[in-house]
């Protein structure tokens, strides 16, 4: 969104590749919900549009829509040069403004919010408003930079950055209002744990009044932390029916070993390795002989690979070089 | 002899005695329509307003140390205790928990609440049971109420609706006078509320800002065990700057209202800049800078009360309103807001008005000053002027701050923008890097090649 690809070279950006890659593997679980490759994707693609790329390739996706916040004509003309599917639709605007021209309710979505900022108001009023649209089976996934900017009078502590940014002191959790200091470590957990009371807020507001077992619902299955510049936290959950959890369970996702539905991240590091080191990793039939063959390689970086090696992103190393 | 009803077409019908509909409230619809307007915090604010008003009657307005008010929580259950003066069985039968206040209730001098509603509306909203625990000196006493079964007992006129008080006996242990209110049976949007990670943030905010002058007097009020902390509120005072202060007694419909009003210039954080009020140490607005406070609205001379823009960040302006007859004060029914049709605002709107353009002028003397180049003596005088608490501040009708004997000239700014390399070939030509520079320059180069000087 707003102009980061200018910066960034998203195909450069190897952690991002793997995110990508485990995203699609959870999305393909969504089965028990429906036909997977009926959802509609929702992203911001950037010029790149890597992940439609992927989804659908992978996942099958048809319908897709690309939110752009590209306010002029030229920004707006490479965007739809770049597009790498015809069914690819592009809205050119603010999310805020432009996911509610959408409709939401007839229809399963997986909605990727991948921001280039930090969490800010505008973030948690497009979570507040999925939340209380996204039809049962729904996908959402948000991304946000985790180093609070600093505001205009400079030298703020953290927990007044945050206030700046979120706009509001009432949404600050308790336990850090008491504690009167928001510490470097805890801000990842905080920013989960306000966007997910963004989520409830959202879901209380389209519950009143439903009978129970139709109530919307929410189970978080994403919590991504990652690295290719700045720092990157991604927080992704399933919307459903209280009726139908056990098509949530049916989905199966604590298999996946990068489902994390707690506080505690799931870390994708890239290892450092040379693509000759990777295929010849890639080639032990089994656990046991990654982890002893005989490679001159640093633990560190073998044990790296081996939580990742399957959504190593392998078409790229041309490019990558 | 029967009744006459005479219609406005000129026909009379005749009325038999006793013939009448009833028009009673069931209890269901009454507490439904009492918890309308009101929001779940806003309900756990006013239970505190009462232990407030407790505690103020009980130590003085202005000495609250030692009164505590304890608020716990949890998904289940709410509570609130005090150690102010507590209920007494004859206020509790007659008064407290009736629904309004009746003509013959004593007041209760200082107070904030004043339709009688609050503390009950407070309960229904909140929870389907509650329990009122309450010692004087003297007295103890237990009121419980679950509020289904209080629903489902057969219909009653409302001049017969009762609660039961289970224990009204002497205080024979020498309890510590006080208040404890316990809700179960929580509303489905309670327990909402109170699941939300950062309730206790949003209920620490509203209650520091709601009660900020009782915790400044010492009250103590704990959220969950955590102390809600008080903010004091100060102005910039120096020998260059002095702020307005001005006490005044005045009447409406022969209640006697004290209003102190404090306006100066604080912190230059514009979100805190404008006008606060309080009414018997609620604060009812906070920061207020729309036309309610007389922002952007004409004055007789046709000079208008600008827009809140950056140079007025500093601007503060603070009305104090007490009386013993809560109802002569300008507040709403929720005491969230100004009544800004009530006699007693629109008696210091005046005032109001005179001192904010006195402030203003000054702030708009820092703008025009802080623009222009050499020495900034208004600046400097604010910059080294203390932060005072509002309550040391002294009496004085108007704004005072020295004015610069040399002012300096007035200085506008011209600017316009260029094709980036037309404006990199006249840097080169110049030879200096900053376009500010390219600016002055051509300027002056203009101005002595026309020989304009």
């Amino acid at each position: 969104m707003s102009g980061s690809f200018t910066r960034v070279n998203y195909r450069l950006r190897p952690a991002k590749g793997v995110e990508r890659r485990m995203m699609a593997d959870a999305f393909l679980r969504l089965r028990p919900f429906g036909s997977v490759e009926s959802y509609r994707y929702v992203g911001m693609g950037s010029v790149y549009f890597a992940d439609f790329t992927l989804f659908h390739n992978v996942c099958g996706f048809t319908n897709l829509v690309s939110i752009e916040d590209a306010p002029d004509e030229s920004t707006q003309k490479r965007f739809k040069f770049n597009v790498p599917l015809g069914s690819i639709e592009l809205k050119f605007g603010h999310s805020n403004v432009e996911l509610p021209k959408l409709s939401w309710e007839d229809i399963r979505t997986i909605c990727w919010l991948d921001y280039d900022y930090s969490l800010t108001r505008d973030v948690l009023i497009d979570i507040r408003f999925l939340a209380a649209r996204l039809a049962p089976g729904s996908l959402l996934a948000v991304t946000v930079d985790t180093q609070l900017v600093e505001g205009d009078s400079g030298g703020e502590s953290l927990l007044e950055k945050l206030i700046a940014q979120i706009g509001a002191e009432q949404k600050i959790p308790t336990q850090i209002t008491a504690a009167g200091i928001l510490k470097e470590p805890e801000v990842n957990s905080v920013l989960r744990t306000i966007m997910a009371q963004e989520m409830r807020e959202g879901t209380n507001e389209r519950n009143a009044g439903m009978p129970k077992g139709q109530r919307i619902t929410f189970e978080q299955i994403f919590n991504f932390e990652y690295r290719d510049g700045a720092p990157m936290l991604t927080i992704g959950w399933v919307v459903f029916e209280e009726g139908r959890r056990g098509h949530f369970r049916q989905c199966e996702f604590e298999e996946l070993p990068f489902v994390k539905s707690g506080d505690q991240p799931f870390v994708i590091a890239p290892p450092f390795l040379t693509p000759h080191e990777m295929r010849e990793l890639d080639k032990c039939d089994a656990l046991e002989t990654y982890r002893s063959s005989a490679l001159p390689l640093p633990d560190e970086e073998r044990k790296k690979y081996e939580g990742i090696r399957r959504y190593w992103p392998t078409g790229g190393y041309a490019e990558m070089t | 002899m029967p009744n006459s009803y005479c219609a406005g077409s000129g026909k009379c019908y005749n009325v038999a005695e006793n013939n009448t509909v009833n028009a009673s409230p069931t209890k269901r619809f009454f507490i439904a329509v009492l918890v309308k307007d009101i929001s779940f915090l806003d309900a756990v604010v006013e239970l505190v307003d009462n232990s407030v008003d407790s505690a103020r009657l009980d130590g003085g307005a202005s000495n609250m140390i030692g009164k505590t008010i304890d608020i716990r929580y949890d998904k289940k259950q709410f509570s609130i205790r005090d150690n102010a003066a507590g209920i007494s069985i004859k206020q509790a039968k007659n008064y407290v928990f009736r629904f309004g206040r009746p003509k013959d209730a004593p007041a209760t001098p200082g107070s904030v609440g004043e339709f009688g509603v609050g503390m009950k509306r407070a309960l229904f909203k909140i929870g389907r049971h509650f329990e009122v625990e309450s010692w004087t000196k003297a007295e103890h006493l237990h009121v419980v109420v679950d509020v289904a079964k209080w629903e489902s007992e057969p219909e009653k006129a409302p001049t017969d609706w009762t609660f039961p008080m289970d224990v009204a006996e002497k205080n024979k242990d020498k309890a510590e006078p006080g208040t404890h209110i316990t809700a179960t049976k929580l509303a489905e949007y309670s327990v909402q509320q109170l699941s939300s990670v950062s309730f206790g943030t949003q209920l620490m905010l509203a209650l520091k800002q709601a009660h900020t002058q009782s915790l400044n007097d010492g009250l103590t009020i704990t959220v969950n065990g955590q102390n809600v902390a008080a903010e004091v509120e100060t102005l910039l005072l120096s020998d260059e700057i002095k702020p307005i202060v001005h006490t005044e007694v005045f009447y409406v419909s022969r209640k006697s209202v004290k209003v102190r009003m404090v306006v100066g210039v604080g912190d230059d954080k514009l979100p805190k800049a404008g006008w606060y009020v309080f009414c018997n140490g609620r604060q009812i607005e906070a920061a207020e800078k729309t036309e309610k406070t007389g922002w952007n609205t004409a004055f007789d001379d046709d000079q208008k009360t600008p827009k809140v823009h950056w140079q007025f960040r500093r601007f503060r302006g603070y009305l104090f309103f007490t009386s013993d007859a809560p109802d002569a004060l300008p507040w709403n029914t929720t005491k969230t807001g100004l009544n800004v049709e009530a006699q007693a605002y629109r008696h210091v709107q005046p005032e109001m008005q005179a001192a904010m353009r006195q402030v203003i002028t000054f702030l708009n003397q820092v703008d025009a000053e802080s623009e222009s180049e050499g020495d900034k003596p208004l600046s400097s005088a604010l910059d080294s002027a203390r932060k005072e608490a509002l309550r040391e501040l002294p009496e004085r009708r108007n704004f005072f701050f020295k004015p610069s004997s040399n002012r300096p000239a007035k200085q506008i700014r011209i600017s316009y923008t260029v094709p980036a390399n037309e404006g990199q070939l006249v840097k080169d030509s110049l030879g200096v890097s900053a376009n500010r520079e390219v600016g002055e320059k051509t300027f002056y180069y203009y101005i002595k090649a026309q020989g304009l000087q």
